[in-house]
């Protein structure tokens, strides 16, 4: 037993298509400590998403899964997660509780026919047994901490009513009301402008210091990363590449992926280029083999984890 | 919202007007009238009238007339409550009709409600479980129901009715009851033969209602604040009830106003077949006879309902959707 707060062991997912299994994610194994952000990076299809809705429970069901997600609260018995049943209460507990999720779309992560206030109200009446007007107070509350102001008149209108920034404040507000312990963003800043992409990362970040809970942040952006992150677990192709402290890996890459990753980065990368002309090759010979051998469908290998 | 009604209202009038005209120039585009049809049936049994008295009878009927003049006749009068008098039945058309109306609407609305309590849950049960065996049972059976004509079903079961049991289910009331005043058991003798009528209407509207409600509901099912619900916690019979089957059975709503005049119309010829008291039957034997005031009036009558039940379901679902409700203000 560990004692970070979530701990995913050998996870893999496939998927049932018409073409047969698909597999998405393959022996995915990683921790996320306590009171930390940990970001998991990786290009579009590298299984960032599958790892995160794995964890909730959210995958469609064509998918199968095995291996191990094991929660670890604060103040009780550790809960294996994919042991539990769809219908068992403890996952109801769970999603929402004690673990909730930020969503990549906020323009329809929200019920267009719902009022604001009735949709967030709604995660405390699913947990907690009090009246409908103390969680619409608690709404209330909970708003105005994630920057909405005027929250009172705000939560009766509805969705439609709202922008992508506003709408991505309530769902952060929908996701921390009952306090999880950890708070899963699935590319929470993708659908939105760069100004409002910085605030909302900002917000991220102080809500987690000051509830002290853990971010796991799921990302293809590596300047948010930079931004954000303590620990990163680098993915490409369904697999962990690497897994390290944020100056670790953006500074001393280990893989050849994550030297390819970095060195893809427009701006950062003239600068990461001149002052690593070493690597330069290094990464693109080692990109270039890793990806020969990614085709062919094997594990490339053993990924290190430098600084736990 | 009060704006917003009152445009819709003042709407309805030129809209009423432009179909009281298109319903006239309708009943007279056949070849004659009804003097020349009461004329066949009288040479049928032999009797022939003279010219003179041919003249009277035209005259009698206002049918000399111009017939822009004919027309404002009998819109003046049915404005003012007066639908005219039948030939064919020799009584003032709003007898006929007033006690039919009554008779239709609760059929049509049993019929409705028939189907949409069956179908609705049996859509939602066949998105949710998709492609499982359930599903396609439905899906079979809902097609069958598409495909066979109404009145079939209805002699079907009036054959099955009569030679199991015994029964006649042939119109709306046994023939004690037939012309007694209303009373408890006339009430309930008229339950007992109301259910044939409504699911056999009811059964057309089924399959496409079930088809309609799983392709919906298998549209909002993919969408992204069922996850978002879903990862809030709320439990899974509660989330599927309150968040996509709430959007997915908006357009029902919305097609409430359609539904009227196609259940009505439907239900002329299953009328005939059962001997119902409702509005088709006499709006056939009104046109077969040319009986034009008595065919207009039950048209224009028809296609009112039409467009206030349009006008109802829009509000309803103006009530229902605040997306609507919020695009009007």
């Amino acid at each position: 037993m560990t004692d970070s707060l979530l701990s995913i062991r050998g996870l893999s997912v496939e998927f049932k298509t018409e073409l047969g299994l698909v597999r998405a994610l393959s022996e995915v194994s990683f921790e996320v400590p306590r009171n930390s952000v940990t970001a998991v990076v990786g290009e579009s299809g590298s299984g960032k998403s599958v790892t995160s809705n794995a964890i909730l429970r959210l995958l469609p069901d064509t998918a199968q899964s095995s291996g191990e997600i094991e929660l670890n609260p604060q103040d009780g018995e550790p809960v294996i997660i994919t042991s539990l049943d769809e219908r068992d209460p403890q996952m109801q507990n769970l999603r929402g509780g004690l673990v909730s999720m930020v969503f990549q779309e906020p323009m329809t992560a929200l019920s267009p026919v719902h009022r604001i206030g009735d949709q967030v109200a709604e995660a405390v009446l699913c947990h907690r047994d009090v009246s409908p007007d103390v969680a619409w107070a608690e709404a209330a509350a909970m708003l105005e901490q994630v920057g909405l102001a005027d929250a009172e008149s705000k939560m009766r209108m509805f969705p439609f009513e709202f922008s992508g920034g506003m709408r991505q404040r309530v769902v952060i507000a929908m996701a921390l009301i009952c306090h999880p312990q950890l708070l899963i963003c699935d590319e929470p800043t993708t659908a939105l402008d760069v100004t409002i992409q910085a605030e909302i990362l900002v917000l991220i970040k102080s809500l987690q210091r000051k509830l002290n809970n853990s971010v796991l942040f799921i990302t293809h952006d590596l300047g948010v990363v930079a931004q954000i992150a303590d620990r990163v677990v680098v993915m490409y192709n369904g697999q962990v590449m690497e897994i390290g402290s944020v100056r670790q890996v953006l500074k001393n890459p280990q893989h050849p992926y994550t030297m390819h990753l970095l060195s893809s980065m427009p701006g950062a990368a003239t600068d990461f280029r001149e002052k690593n002309k070493n690597w330069s090759d290094g990464a693109a010979i080692g990109a270039g083999t890793f990806l020969v051998e990614a085709d062919a469908g094997r594990k490339i290998r053993e990924f290190r984890e430098l600084s736990p | 919202m009060r704006n917003y009604l009152a445009r819709r209202l003042l709407g309805m009038i030129p809209t009423l007007a432009v179909i009281s005209v298109l319903v006239f120039i309708i009943i007279q585009l056949p070849e004659g009238d009804i003097v020349t049809s009461t004329l066949d049936r009288l040479s049928a049994t032999g009797v022939d009238l003279s010219d003179d008295r041919i003249q009277n009878l035209r005259a009698q009927y206002n049918l000399d007339q111009p017939l822009p003049i004919q027309y404002l006749g009998w819109i003046g009068n049915f404005i003012t409550g007066d639908m005219g008098f039948s030939y064919l039945f020799a009584r003032p058309v709003n007898e006929l009709v007033w006690e039919r109306i009554g008779y239709t609407l609760l059929i049509t609305v049993c019929a409705l409600i028939f189907t949409w309590v069956m179908a609705l849950p049996i859509g939602i049960y066949s998105a949710v479980r998709q492609y499982s065996i359930a599903d396609y049972s439905f899906t079979t059976i809902g097609l069958i129901g598409l495909a066979t004509p109404n009145f079939l079903i209805a002699l079907v079961l009036m054959y099955l009715g009569y030679s199991w049991f015994g029964l006649s289910f042939g119109g709306l009331f046994s023939p004690e009851y037939l012309n007694a005043p209303w009373s408890w058991e006339r009430f309930t003798d008229m339950l007992s033969h109301l259910w044939i009528p409504v699911v056999v209407i009811g059964t057309s509207g089924m399959a496409i209602t079930m088809r309609l409600m799983r392709a919906n509901l298998l549209d909002e099912l993919k969408k992204p604040y069922v996850t978002t619900a879903r990862a809030k916690g709320v439990p899974p019979l509660k989330l599927l009830l309150k968040y996509p089957v709430r959007i997915a059975i908006n357009p029902f709503i919305s097609t409430i106003g359609l539904l009227l005049p196609a259940l009505i119309s439907g239900e002329a010829i299953v009328g005939v077949v059962l001997n119902l008291p409702t509005t088709g039957p006499l709006l056939v034997q009104a046109l077969i006879a040319q009986d034009m005031y008595l065919a207009g009036s039950l048209i224009m009558l028809l296609s009112m309902l039409t467009v206030v039940g349009m006008l109802l379901s829009d509000l309803l679902l103006a009530w229902v959707d605040p997306r609507i409700r919020y695009e009007r203000t």
